[in-house]
Order: C-alpha cells, then sequence, then structure tokens
C-alpha cells in the first residue's frame, strides 16, 4: 500500500548548472557530475609562476598526449570526495576486522621467526616505496589537466599514503616493531636487491610530463610490483603458513584492480580521441616502450625472497606470470606489450 | 612482546619515518623550489605536527561527516526547503559565495599538492596532502550545497565560467593567482596563514552565521561540517609562520614583508564581505565594523601580534589605515557595486527605511553624513519609475582589482587614488598599501589580467554592455535591481500561494 505526499509543486528553472547542461542537454546531473566537469579555471590567468615561468596555472602543454575535451575522461569508479571516502572506509573497516582476527588468533606469534627477516626484504622497505608513489602522484595531482583526471590522481595519491601506512601498521603488531621500522628503512637504502627499485622511484620523481608520470607507475611499475609480490609471492606465503600477512596482501591486490580501472578509462580516452588519437597511441606506445625494461629491471631483483622461505617460490614461473597479467592489461587497450616492442628486440 | 607505541609515535613513524633523502637523484632536482624564496631551513625534524591524522581516521571521520552532511542535502531538495530562508534577497550573498570563494577552495586543493610534492619536510607534506584533499571536499560541498538553489534563482548556474570573466571576481581571483604563483613559502604564508588564521574569521564568519541567522540550512550545514577541517588548517597556517621564525633570524624579514603583503591583500577582499554582510543579509547577524574590531582588533592585533612580538614581528602594514576604513568600507563597496549593479551576477537594492537607521545607528560617524544621501538620490529615480547606474567602466585598482572607490584614510569625501611609474608606464591603485605592493614586485602586477582594461582591448566578447554580459555568461534576472527582479517575483508568488493554502 502506497500513499500520496503533495507537496508544493514550483516549476524549476533550471535542471543543472550551465557547464552540465551544455554538455548532456537538458537532464539532471549527477553529483559526481555536478563536483568534477569544468571545474578546474581555464582562461585569464593573472601571473606567471615564479618556479616555472613558461606555464600557466593551469596548463594543457604539461603532458605530450592531448585530449580534444578534456572532459571525455571521466572516473568509472565516479569518485568524488564523499563517495571516495566511503568507499576507501569501507575497505579499510573490512582491514580493520580482518587484522583484528589476525591479532585475536595470535597468528602473528605462530608465523615462524624466519618471516620477520622476509618482511624485512618486501614488505617493510615497501612502505617507503608506496610514500614515493605519493610523491610521483602528488606532482601529477598538481599539474594534471581538468578536475576529472587530478581528481582520480588526488585520490591515487592518498591512496598510496594510505598503503605505505597499512603497511606500518601491520609491522606495528609484530614484536619489536620499532626496530623493524628502522632495519626496514636500512634494507630500502642499502640492501642491494632494493636499490634498483629505490632508483626507479627516485627517477619517476623527475618526470615532467604529467601523463607519462602516470602511464608509469599505474600501467607498469606497480601492476608488476604488485602481481609479482602481492599475487605471487602471497601463494609463498600461504604454502609456508604465513598467515597473518594474506590479509595485506589481498588489500593491495583489490587496491590495485581498482586503481587501474581510472587509469585504464584514461588511456582509453587518449587512444580513441577522434584527433589526437592516433598520435597518443604512438605517445603511449613510445613511453611504455622505453620504460618497460627499466622497470623490469628495478623489480627483477626481488627474486631473492622467493628463496628466502622454508618452501621456495618458483620466482621465474611467478615472474612471467607477473609481466604476464601487465601485458594483458595493455592488450585490452590495444597497446604493444613487451615482447613485440622493437626496443626489447635481441 | 611486541612494545606498544603511542600516538605520536605511531604517526611519526607513519610519516617521518617513511620518508628519504634521495641518493639516486639530485635532492635539488628532486626538490627544486624551496631554496629560492631565501628561506633558511635547518631542520625539518623541529617541525610540530599540527594534527595527528592517519589516513584510515581520515577515511572515517570524513566518512561519517559527509553522510551527515549529504543527507541534510537530501531533505532539503526533496522538501522544498529554499522556501523556508528569510528573503530571495539573502541568496545574493550565496551567489558571491559560490562564484567568489568555492573557486579559491578548489585553487587551494590543487595547490597544496604542490606543497605537499615539493616541500622537502615530510611533517609539512603530509599535512599539506590532508589540506589538499580537504579543499577538494570544500569545493564540492559548497557545489552540491548551492546546487538546490541553482534549480530555483539567478545567478548560481555558471560560477566557473564567471569566476574567469567577471569584472568584480577578478579580485578573488588575482588574489589566489598571486598566491599560487608565488614560492612555496609564500604561498603558505599567505594562505595557509594569512588567509586561514589571520582573516578567516572575518571571510567565512559573516558567511555562515549569516545563514543561520536566515534560515540558509545548506551553506549552515557545510559551514559546521567544514569547521573541523577548517581548524586543522588554521593550526598548520599557524605552525608554519612559527617554524619559518624559529627556523632562522633571517627569515624575519622575508615573512614580515610576505604579512604586510598578505594582510592587505587579503583585507582588500574582505571589502567584498564586508558590503555582503551590511547590505545584503535580511537579517543582519553583527556589522562589518563589529565583527573587524572582534575578530581582527581584538583576536589578532591583540591576541596573535603580541606573541609573535618575541620574534620581531610587527602588526602588517595597513593596520592602522583598515582600523580607520572600518566605517566606511562596506558602504563604499556596495555603493559601487549598486552603481554598476547591471554587470554584476547578483542584484542589487536599496536597503528599506529600517535597514538604513540600523546602518545609522551602526555607523553613526558616517551613514548619515556620507552615505545616505546616495540611496536617497537612487530613491528618488526609483520614485520615478528609473534605476540609478553609473554607466561606463570604473577604473581599477592595479594590484587588487577594486574599482577606485575607496576614499582617502582621513576624508572620506575624497576619492583615494595613487600611482606608480614602471618601465615607463604609469599605473594606479587604490591605497598605499596597493601601491607598496606593486612597487615590491612590479614585474608580477604589470602582468594583472584587468577586467576593465581587457574589455577595451577588445577581448570580453565586444565593445558593447550586452556583448560583455553575454560573454560573462550573465543571464537576464542575474543583475541588476532585486526589485521586480526574477527572483523577487517568483518568491512573491511562491509565498502568495503558500498563504492561501
Amino acid at each position: 500500500m502506497s500513499y500520496d505526499l503533495s507537496p508544493q509543486v514550483i516549476e524549476q528553472r533550471r535542471l543543472a548548472y550551465d557547464e552540465l547542461t551544455r554538455r548532456f542537454g537538458q537532464r539532471e546531473a549527477t553529483r559526481y557530475e555536478e563536483g568534477t566537469i569544468g571545474v578546474q579555471h581555464q582562461e585569464n590567468f593573472h601571473y606567471r609562476p615564479m618556479w616555472n615561468p613558461d606555464v600557466e596555472i593551469y596548463d594543457p602543454s604539461m603532458t605530450r598526449l592531448k585530449l580534444t575535451d578534456w572532459y571525455s575522461f571521466l572516473d568509472p569508479r565516479q569518485y568524488y570526495y564523499a563517495t571516495y571516502n566511503q568507499a576507501r572506509n569501507k575497505t579499510m573497516e573490512n582491514l580493520e576486522s580482518q587484522l583484528a582476527y589476525v591479532s585475536e588468533k595470535g597468528m602473528l606469534d605462530k608465523i615462524a621467526g624466519d618471516w620477520h627477516n622476509i618482511f624485512l626484504a618486501y614488505l617493510l622497505p615497501l612502505r617507503h616505496y608506496e610514500y614515493g608513489g605519493v610523491t610521483t602522484m602528488t606532482y601529477v595531482a598538481r599539474f594534471a589537466y581538468g578536475t576529472s583526471i587530478e581528481q582520480c590522481a588526488s585520490f591515487n595519491a592518498f591512496d598510496k599514503m594510505g598503503n605505505s601506512q597499512i603497511i606500518t601498521k601491520f609491522a606495528l603488531m609484530l614484536p619489536n616493531a620499532d626496530q623493524l621500522l628502522a632495519d626496514g628503512k636500512k634494507a630500502w637504502l642499502e640492501d642491494a636487491h632494493l636499490q634498483p627499485l629505490r632508483s626507479m622511484v627516485e627517477h619517476s620523481w623527475l618526470i615532467t610530463d604529467w601523463a607519462e608520470a602516470i602511464i608509469v607507475q599505474n600501467l607498469l611499475l606497480d601492476p608488476l610490483l604488485y602481481n609479482l609480490l602481492y599475487q605471487e609471492f602471497d601463494r609463498v606465503a600461504l604454502d609456508n603458513g604465513a598467515l597473518a600477512v594474506t590479509f595485506v596482501h589481498k588489500y593491495m591486490s583489490d587496491w590495485l584492480k581498482d586503481n587501474l580501472r581510472w587509469t585504464n578509462a584514461l588511456v582509453e580516452a587518449f587512444l580513441n580521441d577522434e584527433q589526437h588519437g592516433e598520435a597518443n597511441r604512438q605517445a603511449i606506445q613510445q613511453i611504455l616502450d622505453g620504460w618497460r625494461p627499466k622497470v623490469e629491471e628495478s623489480v627483477r631483483p626481488l627474486a631473492a625472497i622467493f628463496e628466502m622461505p622454508r618452501i621456495k617460490g618458483n620466482f621465474e614461473a611467478s615472474w612471467q606470470q607477473a609481466a604476464q597479467n601487465v601485458d594483458q592489461n595493455l592488450e585490452r587497450l590495444g597497446l604493444n606489450t613487451a615482447s613485440e616492442a622493437p626496443a626489447m628486440a635481441g | 612482546m611486541a612494545k606498544k607505541l603511542g600516538l605520536r609515535e605511531t604517526y611519526a613513524a607513519m610519516t617521518r619515518g617513511v620518508n628519504w633523502t634521495p641518493s639516486y637523484v639530485k635532492e635539488e632536482e628532486a626538490f627544486p623550489y624551496h631554496q629560492f624564496e631565501g628561506i633558511k631551513i635547518h631542520d625539518w625534524d623541529k617541525w610540530e605536527d599540527p594534527f595527528r591524522m592517519t589516513v584510515d581516521n581520515y577515511w572515517k571521520y570524513q566518512a561519517e561527516k559527509d553522510r551527515r552532511l549529504y543527507a541534510v542535502l537530501d531533505s532539503f531538495s526533496q522538501n522544498q526547503g529554499h522556501l523556508n530562508i528569510s528573503d530571495a534577497r539573502y541568496l545574493n550573498a550565496i551567489k558571491i559565495f559560490l562564484q567568489g570563494v568555492t573557486p579559491l577552495e578548489y585553487m587551494a586543493h590543487r595547490h597544496f599538492m604542490f606543497i605537499s610534492r615539493y616541500i622537502p619536510g615530510p611533517g609539512t607534506r603530509m599535512a599539506a596532502l590532508c589540506q589538499s584533499i580537504d579543499e577538494l571536499r570544500h569545493t564540492q560541498i559548497e557545489i552540491h550545497s548551492m546546487s538546490p538553489y541553482n534549480k530555483y534563482y539567478s545567478g548560481f548556474h555558471s560560477m566557473r565560467q564567471m569566476h574567469d570573466r567577471v569584472w568584480y571576481l577578478s579580485v578573488p581571483k588575482s588574489y589566489f593567482d598571486d598566491a599560487v604563483t608565488a614560492g612555496p613559502f609564500e604561498f603558505l604564508t599567505a594562505i595557509s596563514f594569512s588567509f586561514e588564521y589571520l582573516l578567516t574569521n572575518l571571510l567565512f564568519v559573516p558567511f555562515m552565521s549569516g545563514a543561520a541567522y536566515n534560515g540558509d540550512l545548506p551553506t549552515t550545514t557545510f559551514g559546521f561540517s567544514a569547521q573541523s577541517d577548517e581548524s586543522r588548517h588554521m593550526t598548520l597556517g599557524l605552525q608554519v609562520i612559527k617554524f619559518l621564525l624559529e627556523q632562522d633570524e633571517a627569515n624575519v624579514p622575508i615573512v614580515q614583508r610576505w604579512l604586510d603583503k598578505w594582510f592587505w591583500r587579503g583585507y582588500r577582499l574582505n571589502a567584498l564581505v564586508a558590503a555582503m554582510m551590511d547590505y545584503m543579509l535580511p537579517k543582519k547577524v553583527m556589522s562589518w565594523k563589529e565583527a573587524f574590531e572582534l575578530y581582527f582588533e581584538q583576536q589578532m592585533l591583540d591576541g596573535l601580534f603580541p606573541d609573535l612580538a618575541r620574534y620581531g614581528i610587527k602588526p602588517p602594514m595597513g593596520v592602522e589605515q583598515a582600523i580607520k576604513e572600518k566605517e566606511k568600507i562596506s558602504h563604499e563597496v556596495y555603493w559601487t557595486l549598486y552603481s554598476f549593479g547591471f554587470a554584476a551576477a547578483f542584484n542589487t537594492w536599496i536597503p528599506t527605511a529600517s535597514e538604513q537607521d540600523w546602518m545609522t545607528q551602526k555607523y553613526p560617524e558616517t551613514f548619515d553624513k556620507y552615505y545616505r544621501p546616495h540611496f536617497e538620490k537612487a530613491q528618488k529615480i526609483a520614485d520615478q519609475g528609473g534605476r540609478f547606474f553609473m554607466l561606463g567602466l570604473p577604473q581599477l585598482c592595479q594590484v587588487c582589482q577594486i574599482p577606485m572607490l575607496f576614499t582617502e584614510p582621513d576624508d572620506p569625501g575624497k576619492i583615494c587614488f595613487r600611482s606608480t611609474t614602471y618601465q615607463g608606464e604609469k599605473y594606479h591603485f587604490c591605497s598605499d598599501g596597493c601601491k607598496q605592493i606593486f612597487e615590491w614586485e612590479p614585474q608580477k602586477y604589470v602582468q594583472s589580467w584587468l577586467p576593465v582594461h581587457e574589455i577595451y582591448k577588445g577581448n570580453c566578447g565586444g565593445p558593447t554592455v550586452p556583448e560583455v554580459l553575454a560573454w560573462y555568461g550573465i543571464q537576464p534576472g542575474d543583475n541588476g535591481e532585486y526589485q521586480g527582479s526574477v527572483d523577487q517575483q517568483n518568491w512573491a508568488n511562491w509565498h502568495k500561494d503558500l498563504a492561501t493554502v
């Protein structure tokens, strides 16, 4: 049964802000659209930046890629601030209850002692890797053109800070946590198997083309590293009974999938642009081909950790699988993969 | 057994603990912008975290705040809550807020990312990262809060385009463009300290209290909801200043000059708020003069600056003049907005008789003598069916970009003009303060995009008023007189219907 409420009927003068009705015609807009489309300032900037007089405050020339319409990219997740926070809060609550369970069952006490050394060889140093990723992504958030793109990068930057803190949180559950954190940092700064990765991260801070920075971090480096560690090495951890850490691995894996959604949609927007699509394709391919070998060289030394557990992992098989996942994503986007790239020949 | 770390140590582990100095790239390549302003930082570890909010806690608190905020907005829309405000005249204050302030929140969002990227101190970087996404929140909750008004009222429909183009909006726009084009420490002094700390109560309290007094539920709700974010931003502002002053004595004169500049810039920007406060709120909160005395003279001059004196910091340039002007600026600015109201994206009107009496009471020294006669003149024209407008374009101050409307500090009967010559060109200013700011950085302010100059240069749609208004995106009803406007007529009709139900 239903009953009729009769509110006062007043004719609406407008359905939405002009920016949106110009684009979508006469219809109501979603909150994502209202808070995103056309929000960034576009013209009549007053002064040139003292820190870089060559560019405007917001300047489309800060990437070699072009979009005829910068809002042809919209976040498939429709994240604006409120929905982003709600989504993250939910996954975080989930992780918290899992970690509480880990703690309640004393699962960390049951982890064999050698796992503390293994954590020191990958997980603990990777909180620095994540923090380095914040640095790269805050650059993108400042200089990307248009609110729809920079908003995704802003959330990406904040997520990476979150990822780093989640690892710290996990470390704080372990015995002698402060020593472990200090040793983890020392490993990040000094251990041979991590230096190519740290060098890679530091060099990615110097990428001035923001779209290139997104492609390198989100299509190559993060996917390869995450697949290798949080998917492949996760199985090794499970084989060895290190159940406690699997929830952290899963959080990271799930996050990667979520982050790829906007990244892939952005790449598609560049590739499908009627006017600039072909030039974008060439530039993106060039970026991928140029960086792929460096990215692989920076991640490959993590092979060392597959040797550490009692039941060793098969690194080569895992590496193939991780690289294949990266390739499959690129293929889905219609891009060439490493094996086809001329740069890799011979 | 695991040694439990305290909150402070945990936060330090999560922020400072993850930072490292690069060695595969040069440090000055990775962080190229923190030295050219001459600020010396010796020890980033001395930075006191203004707040300690980890990412997971941030998500938790903010998600809960937003849940409540959006529930109010949904219910407001569903129940035609806009009919319950004091009067449709009130919404003109909120139009100015959406056109003038919301885009600044967005600018802050983007540029705190710059701070987070380029300041090498990890504590500052984390605080800036949080503030950046807070500012995105404020941009969006303001757009969402005002969206229900846009559906029924004029002047809300093209916030961003108007901010980029309309003459009076170049005042807030040039202010923020000035800050983000400066170096990172000047930006922090300008925005975190001068804007968020020194002048924030003068800017936000009039709007938010005005909203509460006038039944504007969405604005009141986002005002309250943003308050806890703002208090974090204020603490950051104070920490920035203290940190800079404590790190090196050589920083003191640099910071003093920035305070001088940014107090005056911000104070001039607030002149628009003064006019809004005294003239646009049907239910008054307090006068501009009272707000200035409370929030600036008492809280800042008597409260904050004695504290800063031990570093050698003096109250900023222009304070004496600002104190003298508190009797005048709201009237001078409103009269200008009224006179050029045909080109503004909000309505203006002659204050009612009782409102004019309120002004007399609040401004006994000046209102009857200098400003009431303007409105009497305008009333005479209105009585004959006309509307007083100043046809023509005003001369703008090269720095603050407000029309030359301010009078001499000691003579409310005489317009204040200042000028200087730079590289053979003459530049005009509204005050000694703006002239001084120009002379410190002439190479910056010669770049100003001055709306009136641009109209004359042919960059604003054409030479006639209708062409310029079309280029601004101003639609019929947005501008001009309130009496007889679309908003006024609709409001009267809607409430007539209500009365007969």
